[in-house]
């Protein structure tokens, strides 16, 4: 059998739900597709590895975090194999307040919301943040009460001017 | 508020996911090949850096192409480069297959090589070595198997865009089919004493190519190799606030997709750009801060300076100067923009030169050496 087969039908199985993590993680299609194929770039790489000892998505995922909060951009010497179409998600949202959450998102600094995004989507622990991101629990508890405390101010002022609630 | 806050969080979340992109059918076997062509020049650059430093072991600092490319090497003296070829570096170890194809890099407007190779099993390889004009270079070998499903590019962030493949298949002709249909004609050149083929297409920066076509000698396609291709997202993304117009004639502008990028433009085509991130800004990839990223495409110098210089000078080794007005930027960004040209008759980095920028009174705020880096294939 081909050696690559596995990671072929790992993409296959996983690849749509890892670019949905990027796509809440960055915010827009077009880094969503950059992460996700960076990551699954560097996942082939190590594919036998990771395969013997740790889980593919959780690995996977780890890189998109990592890469998200780091300056790889500027590493990318090459188109990589797909764009999406540029598209928004605002007029899929269906509440005035899940709007201004998601633009209040794109305000805060990148690790304030991979850390939300990792707690709210991802659902993790906070010690399994601090392992995907590489920084400690306190700085986790520190990004979360930050972003969380930026977000509330945004839909304090979106319920005191609209009283449009979740 | 708190529940009401997180519930909403999760609920937003969610919602927005559903929005996302799904990835196209076929992705896994282009991430393979890249990810297979990307480990050979890992392995290239580290082994030619290494031989850099020993042959110019002081002031070498690291640091980012003007395009924002992969860091390179660069020696702090003008002074000659003896750098190893890595068409050299490339070969330890294999035997040649054929000659080498010397074709243009446009992005680079620099040769680049491509060739065949066999290494101590026997398979058969398919190589290719990059070079850029200030001295940095790649280079790469991959089992010719592998290349002959996969497509290579040059920087996809210039005004045209070599894409080269290898093919085994009897072809002889091929051509870079847009998202619109239009057949762009590439060149598939035999290589002698083996069944090989490499073939090469320029096209233009701004053309979405789909696929690529190979062709026998009866017109029919002998295969057809998807691209899932697209225009960089930093040549379509809308541009934030207006352009600024340099002399002689380019526009610059700025975009925010995927990231904060300065795009250079010369009559509506795109000619390189400039990471403007805080966290990028004239800062290598060791966290570094330099003063200034130039960019020379014919007889144009251009790019970025530190905030607060009015004037750059690029000064030859036989005194000839060429000034540059360097003006703020009018995003906020924090440095200062700037575009010239010099009237000369060699390629300058061949000799080598030094950019100088100064303040509004005339100050040397700092100094920028280029060494000279010798031609190495012709």
């Amino acid at each position: 059998m081909n050696d690559d087969h596995p990671f072929a039908e790992f993409v296959a199985e996983w690849g749509d739900a890892l670019l949905r993590y990027g796509y809440v993680l960055s915010g827009n299609p077009h880094d969503a597709a950059d992460l996700t194929q960076e990551a699954l770039i560097r996942l082939h790489r190590a594919w036998p590895r990771v395969q013997r000892s740790r889980d593919p998505v959780s690995y996977t995922r780890t890189i998109m975090s990592r890469l998200h909060i780091s300056t790889w951009r500027r590493l990318r010497r090459e188109q990589l194999a797909w764009d999406p179409p540029d598209r928004g998600c605002l007029d899929d949202l269906p509440t005035g307040f899940e709007r201004g959450l998601w633009q209040a998102l794109a305000g805060l600094p990148r690790k304030q919301r991979a850390v939300l995004v990792l707690r709210f989507y991802e659902d993790l622990s906070d010690a399994e943040i601090a392992e995907v991101l590489g920084i400690s629990r306190g700085t986790v508890r520190s990004h979360a009460s930050h972003g969380l405390s930026r977000l509330r101010s945004v839909a304090d002022l979106r319920i005191a001017v609209n009283g449009d609630r979740p | 508020m708190t529940d009401e806050l997180e519930t909403g969080l999760r609920a937003t979340l969610s919602h927005a996911a559903r929005s996302a992109p799904v990835l196209p059918d076929g992705l896994a076997a282009q991430l393979i090949t890249r990810s297979r062509r990307r480990r050979a020049r890992a392995r290239s650059l580290a082994a030619g850096l290494a031989l850099v430093a020993i042959a110019v072991p002081a002031g070498l600092v690291a640091r980012d192409r003007p395009e924002g490319d992969v860091s390179t090497a660069t020696a702090a003296e003008t002074q000659a480069r003896r750098e190893p070829d890595p068409y050299v570096l490339a070969m330890a170890g294999l035997t040649p297959l054929g000659r080498r194809l010397i074709v243009l890099d446009p992005s680079e407007d620099a040769p680049m090589l491509l060739w065949f190779a066999r290494d101590a099993k026997g398979a058969t390889l398919f190589c290719t070595a990059n070079r850029n004009r200030a001295g940095g270079s790649f280079y790469g070998c991959d089992e010719a198997a592998r290349s002959s499903i996969g497509v290579g590019s040059t920087s996809v962030i210039a005004g045209e865009v070599l894409y080269y493949g290898a093919t085994d298949a009897d072809v002889t002709s091929m051509a870079a089919v847009a998202a619109d249909g239009k057949k762009i004609p590439g060149t598939v050149t035999r290589v002698d004493g083996t069944p090989w083929r490499i073939w090469t297409v320029t096209v233009p920066g701004l053309a979405a190519i789909g696929s690529f076509e190979l062709t026998g000698a009866r017109g029919q396609v002998v295969n057809r190799i998807e691209h899932h291709g697209s225009v960089a997202g930093e040549l379509t993304a809308p541009p934030v606030g207006p352009a600024e117009e340099m002399p002689h004639g380019l526009v610059v502008t700025l975009v925010t997709t995927p990231d904060e990028t300065l795009i250079w433009r010369l009559n509506g085509q795109p000619m390189s750009m400039n990471l403007v991130r805080p966290a990028d800004l004239l800062t290598d990839l060791g966290g570094h801060a330099f003063p200034v990223s130039m960019t020379s495409r014919g007889a144009r110098w251009y790019g970025i300076a530190q905030a607060g210089t009015a004037r750059v000078d690029l000064v030859l080794p036989d005194g000839t100067t060429a000034t540059a007005t360097a003006r703020p930027d009018r995003w906020g960004i924090g440095v200062s923009l700037f575009s010239g040209v010099y009237r000369h008759g060699t390629d300058i980095y061949q000799e080598g030169f030094e950019l100088v920028g100064y303040d509004e009174a005339g100050t040397v705020l700092w100094r920028d050496p280029q060494p000279a880096v010798p031609p190495l294939w012709q």
